[in-house]
């Protein structure tokens, strides 16, 4: 019985490219049935190139992929019961869209019940439909299409070609045309990119319907952020190949694994400053002091003594796993193949930035001098008869609420402020934040400590 | 856009130059090794190379250099001395095209020498020799197959144990056991029917190959040995492909994963396997078609077949059987005077025909294109349906035509004489006169070939944005400027790489010249092969068809295969399509 | 209608625009039809000689076509070379555009090498390997039969794939990726998918392997006897310095007769054609 919990598995999933370039480093998820998973980072980080690998278009270099139970990786798209929405929707142009949806249904064989001559279904001694692998007949794709017209709204459009059609007709004819052989998967490669902005908010929610319509497991990639926080049950963040976080949309915004999840995520960005923390206070550049509670510092040191012993332990194969990497970049560019391969670890950046990580560290608790990166939202701040005073250095009006330029710690931070009183440059304003609301990120690692 | 493009031009000078320009640096910065590398290239030109490790390269360069310059010498000097009887403006056509050819390759040398000291002072090893590279990578190749074959022999089976041998002695028979029945079966087939062919004829006619000694079907021999000598070269390429695919096919089986049963493999014919299907019966018919008879003929050209005789070299007729006779037939082309200022006076009119045609036609289209895309012509479609049909006509009836047009009493003279310019009494004799046949093979070729340009530059003209004329005007730039910034740029742009491939195919444009003059009007001078507006490869029609001089006219065909082959390589490296069709994907 | 002075003189400078520029279209077109009206009326004079004293007849009559049918082996040649022509399209498109497919849409290990063989092929003058075809067709019993003569022209085809190809090459990776998780094999995307895109130079490339076994005469002269011939031989031989003056006006009437279809053909697929040298020309 297949655990629905692992609906679709990927373990250790790696790939390499010819040129030697790593494009996906060690990813790892369970998919549960039903889920909407998105995969969002900025472009290049390896997203779409998972996904591929989940469709079957790009070979799985390393690791297993398993959908219900069944090792997939060798398997053929057509055998993985996936469907993809491209992001360029790639619909067939000399086609009608009737047939653009229609095609899908032409090309396979599913488990469909028997029918006999008069095409009604052989039913068994329970009244149930025997299955069989067999096409599909011409009335069974009709109905299809038209049911799955019908969904996205097209039904009048059926006759037509793509190019007759708006960017909007056309996403929802891809969206039919994946729809239609009710696979069990869907995949999507971030297919509202195309779509101005208005469109894009309306399609968002209309996917997310179909999809609980449909009752399939969706995984969709997009580098929108905001896309990503409305319409996932569960988010995986990925920059450069690395999986930096997977969690709910809101497991992400409220504790972010790392700087960059925090700066991804979240419109406007996180505000990141500088500070020294010194027994129990923040200390920044421009004199400005955040009391923390005690519980804090002891999770700061626990951290970094934690961060040194692991960095310590893997120093060895860190050293090994880049001199991996390189080697491989090497000898994938055809004409320095003949030449040697020279790796010198007391030269190569990455090593040495490590080395100095571990120095840092081991300095930094010997001196119990911590230098943090201070987070806060801008949403954080909010206006406060009690709090601080700060001068508005710019102010941006969205209508319902300003975004606030002021300095913070030595640094221009936003503050989202609603638009209560009109607030220009140099006015001034009181704001405080809650302190479980600030969050601490180490400098070395960009790991979040709290 | 005009800017951009007048400023390539001059950064496109500049690199040319840049060389000459860093010698003086890069001496002073070079370590000894490439001290002496640069003083070699400077002393003893053509050089440098060689003298930095470039085998192949660097010995092929210098020798063809000063090959071209003994030539030009050569060539000069008989011209002067009068026992070179060719044509004033054939003599400053090749003068000016071997020069071109010497500073070429002396300028390519010295580039190579630059770049390549540049590098070893950079500490990288400069060494190349495209014969060692080949054999190191037969031998590494070689010996990689010998450690998979033993990985996957330790790593099998009985099954394997047995059948990874068997690979040696057949192809096919250890794959279809290991389930890979289409690519066993065909292997198996290529095997069966190459190694039948081999014993039956095959080492017969590789053995008759060398040594010739026919005494008829003076072609047999020559052909049998090509053919059997393909044969061998594919079944070899067949026994290497069979043992990798065996290789594969073990490793499959060792590591458990799964194989594809028979239907799969069927469908992949159809499928990921495609290509396959849809290239077998073209590449087929390449190979016997194209391929085979390319290198007969190439065979051919050392070879005594001739049926003409020649004091001091053996031919099939003069002494009745078929030997080897190595470059005599180039020789013939030195040695007797006639034949070289043939060849010399021949290749002087294919360049100036080729760039002539080329630059008139595609000027003239452009032009004419131009002429009927301006405002004040109305019915455009018209007119260029009237140009379309010149162009639609059989090129052969069109060229016969015109021909039959300015013949002797023809219809422009019947018309001149009826109008009084010219007395009709004798025959105007504008075919048998060179300068006036060459006139009109110019002319008549622009009738035939300007009505396509100008179809072409039509299409191109409406993709240049008006945009650019609406500024031009407004800042009161007059026609001519405009077609000089905006037109002629970007048309250039866009079809640059068109013109040079329009050379190179009016280099072998056969039937212009042939259908109009047949190569005529005859060298009534010097008892040489060519007429008067010969081009190369009507002459090497004549040598081969007419006089029957088939040796002569394939080592002909040689010379001409590498003038062309060095011009297109030329442009097609530098083309953008071919090395950019990545991009389009 | 009084303009200012500069309106007037523009507008005199384009009246002598318009004349200068449609007297200069008007003339230049004469140019190129003249020859063919001279050809076209020549073909039915009276005078069957060459040389006569008036540039166009002064007496018509369609003898001459009736003489073509009825007296000279052209049926024949127009039979074999149209038997010849249909053949080749369809066999020559077919295997042209299943090898531009193959190239743009797979990638394999020999295709670089295949596409660099073609091209270096491409070098030789064209007429080298005809010898050698000769005395191999020779051997294979292939001489005087014009089967002979489709074998070399299909066997070819495979060589002239670059425009169909550049073509292909403009559809993006995308169309096939999403037929390949449509479950489709290569061969019913290239049917139903990419053959109707690519129509337009499909039909190009048919129109120029049409056209070719006309204009082909090479090739036809070696391997053809005297009374298998093609329309090219045939017609070429009446206009040598023998024959000219007893076989003009057939020559006249043969090549009118010929051109016809092949013109039609040309101009009702015009657009095709600008298409089709567009895309070899821009696509380099």
């Amino acid at each position: 019985m297949v655990d629905t919990n692992k609906f679709v598995s990927l373990i250790n999933v790696n790939k390499f490219y010819d040129n030697g370039m790593h494009a996906v480093t060690d990813f790892n998820l369970d998919i549960a049935k039903n889920e909407f998973i998105v995969f969002v980072g900025p472009s290049g980080c390896g997203k779409s190139t998972t996904l591929r690998m989940i469709a079957g278009l790009e070979d799985i270099s390393g690791g297993e992929l398993y959908i219900e139970g069944k090792l997939a990786n060798d398997l053929e798209p057509v055998d993985r019961d996936v469907a993809m929405v491209f992001q360029s929707y790639a619909l067939y142009p000399n086609m009608t869209i009737y047939d653009n949806m229609a095609f899908p249904l032409e090309m396979r064989k599913d488990m469909l019940p028997l029918l006999d001559k008069d095409g009604n279904p052989v039913l068994d001694e329970k009244g149930e439909a025997k299955l069989v692998l067999r096409k599909y007949t011409k009335g069974e794709i009709d109905t299809r299409v038209k049911e799955a017209a019908k969904i996205l709204e097209i039904s009048d459009q059926l006759n037509k070609k793509p190019k007759a059609l708006s960017g909007g007709q056309r996403q929802r004819v891809a969206l039919g045309r994946a729809i239609v052989r009710k696979s069990k998967i869907l995949l999507m490669d971030e297919p509202l990119s195309n779509l101005d902005a208005k469109l894009r908010v309306y399609m968002r929610s209309e996917i997310v319907r179909l999809h609980e319509a449909t009752d399939s497991t969706t995984i969709y990639v997009t580098h929108d952020q905001t896309e990503a926080m409305t319409m996932a049950s569960r988010i995986v963040v990925m920059s450069k190949g690395f999986v930096q976080q997977i969690g709910t949309p809101e497991e992400i915004y409220r504790h972010p694994a790392n700087k960059f999840v925090a700066s991804f995520i979240g419109s406007p960005a996180m505000n990141f400053v500088d500070c020294i923390m010194d027994k129990n206070v923040l200390r920044f550049s421009d004199g400005h002091e955040v009391t923390l509670e005690t519980s804090i510092i002891d999770w700061v040191k626990k951290f970094y003594t934690e961060q040194l012993a692991d960095h310590k332990a893997n120093e060895a194969k860190f050293i090994e796993e880049r001199r991996a990497q390189l080697e491989r970049e090497f000898k994938a560019q055809k004409h320095l193949r003949k030449k040697e391969f020279k790796f010198d670890e007391t030269t190569d950046k990455e090593v040495i930035k490590y080395k100095e990580g571990i120095a840092k560290m081991e300095e930094l608790i010997k001196t119990h001098n911590y230098p943090l990166i201070f987070g806060i939202r801008p949403e954080a701040m909010k206006e406060d008869e009690k709090g601080d005073e700060y001068e508005v250095l710019l102010s941006e009006l969205l209508g319902d609420e300003y975004y606030v330029h002021l300095m913070f710690g030595g640094k221009e931070c936003l503050a989202k402020v609603p638009a209560e009183k009109k607030i220009t440059k140099g006015t001034k304003i009181k704001l405080s934040f809650s302190l479980d609301k600030v969050h601490l990120f180490d400098p070395i690692t960009e790991k979040a400590i709290f | 856009m005009t800017n951009s493009i007048s400023e390539s031009n001059l950064k496109l000078f500049d690199r040319l130059l840049l060389p000459f320009r860093r010698f003086k640096d890069l001496f002073k910065a070079s370590k000894t090794y490439g001290k002496v590398a640069l003083l070699i290239e400077v002393i003893l030109i053509g050089f440098g190379p060689l003298a930095l490790g470039q085998i192949e390269l660097g010995l092929l360069l210098p020798l063809l250099m000063y090959a071209l310059s003994f030539g030009l010498g050569f060539i000069i000097a008989g011209y002067i001395g009068g026992t070179i009887l060719i044509s004033v403006v054939s003599f400053i056509v090749i003068l000016l095209i071997l020069l071109a050819a010497i500073i070429a390759l002396w300028y390519f040398t010295f580039n190579k020498t630059t770049t390549l000291v540049i590098e070893l002072n950079k500490g990288e090893n400069v060494f190349n020799s495209y014969i060692y590279n080949a054999l190191n990578l037969l031998v590494t190749s070689i010996i990689s197959w010998f450690k998979e074959f033993s990985v996957q022999y330790k790593a099998g089976d009985k099954k394997v144990k047995t059948l990874l041998p068997l690979s040696f002695f057949t192809f096919g028979i250890p794959l279809i056991a290991f389930g890979e029945v289409i690519k066993g079966l065909a292997l198996l087939l290529a095997q069966l029917l190459g190694g039948l062919y081999l014993i039956a004829r095959g080492v017969n006619d590789i053995q008759n190959f060398i040594h010739l000694g026919q005494d008829h079907d003076f072609e047999a021999p020559i052909v049998y040995g090509v053919i059997a000598f393909t044969v061998v070269g594919l079944m070899l390429f067949f026994y290497i492909v069979s043992i990798k695919q065996t290789l594969k096919a073990a490793n499959k089986y060792n590591t458990k994963r799964l194989g594809e049963n028979f239907k799969k493999q069927l469908y992949n014919l159809v499928d990921k396997n495609f290509y396959i299907t849809s290239l077998f019966v073209p590449v087929l018919g390449a190979l016997i078609f194209t391929i085979i008879p390319l290198i007969f003929m190439i065979m051919l050209a050392f070879t005594n077949r001739s049926n003409r005789e020649f004091p001091g070299y053996s031919t099939t007729a003069s002494v009745g059987f078929l030997e080897w006779v190595g470059m005599d037939s180039f020789k013939r082309i030195f040695a007797d005077g006639a034949n070289l200022q043939d060849l010399l006076s021949v290749f002087a009119w294919t360049m100036i025909w080729a760039l002539l045609a080329t630059f008139t036609c595609f000027f003239g289209g452009l032009l004419l294109a131009m002429l009927i895309n301006k405002k004040v012509i109305k019915c455009k479609a018209l007119f260029r349906s009237l140009f379309v049909v010149a162009m639609a006509m059989p090129q052969f009836v069109s060229l016969l035509v015109m021909k039959a047009f300015f013949y002797d009493y023809g219809p422009l003279q019947t018309f001149l004489t009826n109008i009084g310019v010219i007395d009709g009494s004798s025959p105007m004799a504008l075919w048998e006169t060179e300068f006036t046949a060459r006139m009109l093979i110019i002319f008549i070729n622009m009738w035939v070939g300007i009505p396509y340009y100008m179809l072409l530059m039509s299409g191109l003209l409406i993709n240049i944005p008006k945009g650019y004329y609406e500024a031009a005007k407004i800042s009161g730039a007059s026609r001519f400027k405009q077609f000089t910034r905006i037109t002629f740029p970007n048309i250039m742009f866009m079809t640059a790489p068109m013109l040079i491939t329009s050379f190179v195919s009016n280099i072998n444009n056969f039937n212009v010249i042939w259908f109009l003059t047949g190569g005529g009007p005859a060298n009534s001078s010097v008892s040489g092969s060519a007429g008067k507006t010969d081009i190369l490869i009507t002459w090497l029609y004549k040598l081969t068809m007419q006089r029957q001089d088939y040796n002569f006219g394939a080592a002909i065909g040689i010379i001409m295969f590498i003038v062309t082959a060095t011009l297109s390589l030329v442009v097609f490296r530098n083309t953008s399509s071919y090395k950019n069709e990545e991009e389009y994907r | 209608m009084a303009k200012t002075k500069k309106e007037a003189s523009m507008k005199r400078n384009r009246i002598i625009d318009t004349i200068w520029s449609n007297g200069l279209l008007i003339i230049l077109a004469l140019v190129w039809i003249i020859p063919i009206v001279w050809v076209i009326l020549a073909s039915f004079s009276t005078q069957t000689e060459f040389m006569t004293d008036s540039v166009f007849p002064k007496e018509y009559t369609i003898d001459n076509y009736v003489r073509l049918f009825t007296e000279t082996d052209y049926p024949i040649w127009i039979g074999n070379t149209a038997l010849i022509a249909v053949t080749n399209t369809v066999l020559t498109t077919l295997f042209t555009v299943l090898t531009a497919y193959a190239l743009s849409r797979f990638r394999f290990k020999m295709r670089k090498l295949f596409m660099n063989i073609t091209l270096i092929l491409g070098m030789f003058p064209g007429f080298m390997s005809m010898v050698a075809v000769y005395f191999i067709f020779n051997m294979m019993g292939l001489i005087d039969s014009i089967w002979g003569l489709l074998v070399y022209y299909v066997a070819g085809a495979g060589l002239g794939f670059f425009v169909c190809k550049g073509y292909f090459d403009t559809i993006p990776k995308d169309i096939d990726e999403a037929i390949h998780m449509d479950g489709a094999p290569h061969i019913v995307a290239f049917i139903r998918v990419y053959l109707p895109l690519i129509m337009p130079i499909i039909i190009y490339t048919a129109l120029l392997a049409f056209m070719a076994p006309w204009a082909d005469y090479i090739l036809a002269g070696i391997l053809l006897s005297d009374t298998n011939r093609t329309v090219a031989v045939g017609l070429y031989e009446w206009m040598d310095e023998y024959h000219i003056n007893s076989y003009f006006t057939l020559f006249a009437a043969g090549s009118t007769l010929v051109a016809i279809p092949i013109t039609a053909l040309y101009i009702s697929l015009q657009r095709f054609f600008v298409e089709g040298i567009s895309a070899g020309a821009v696509k380099g």
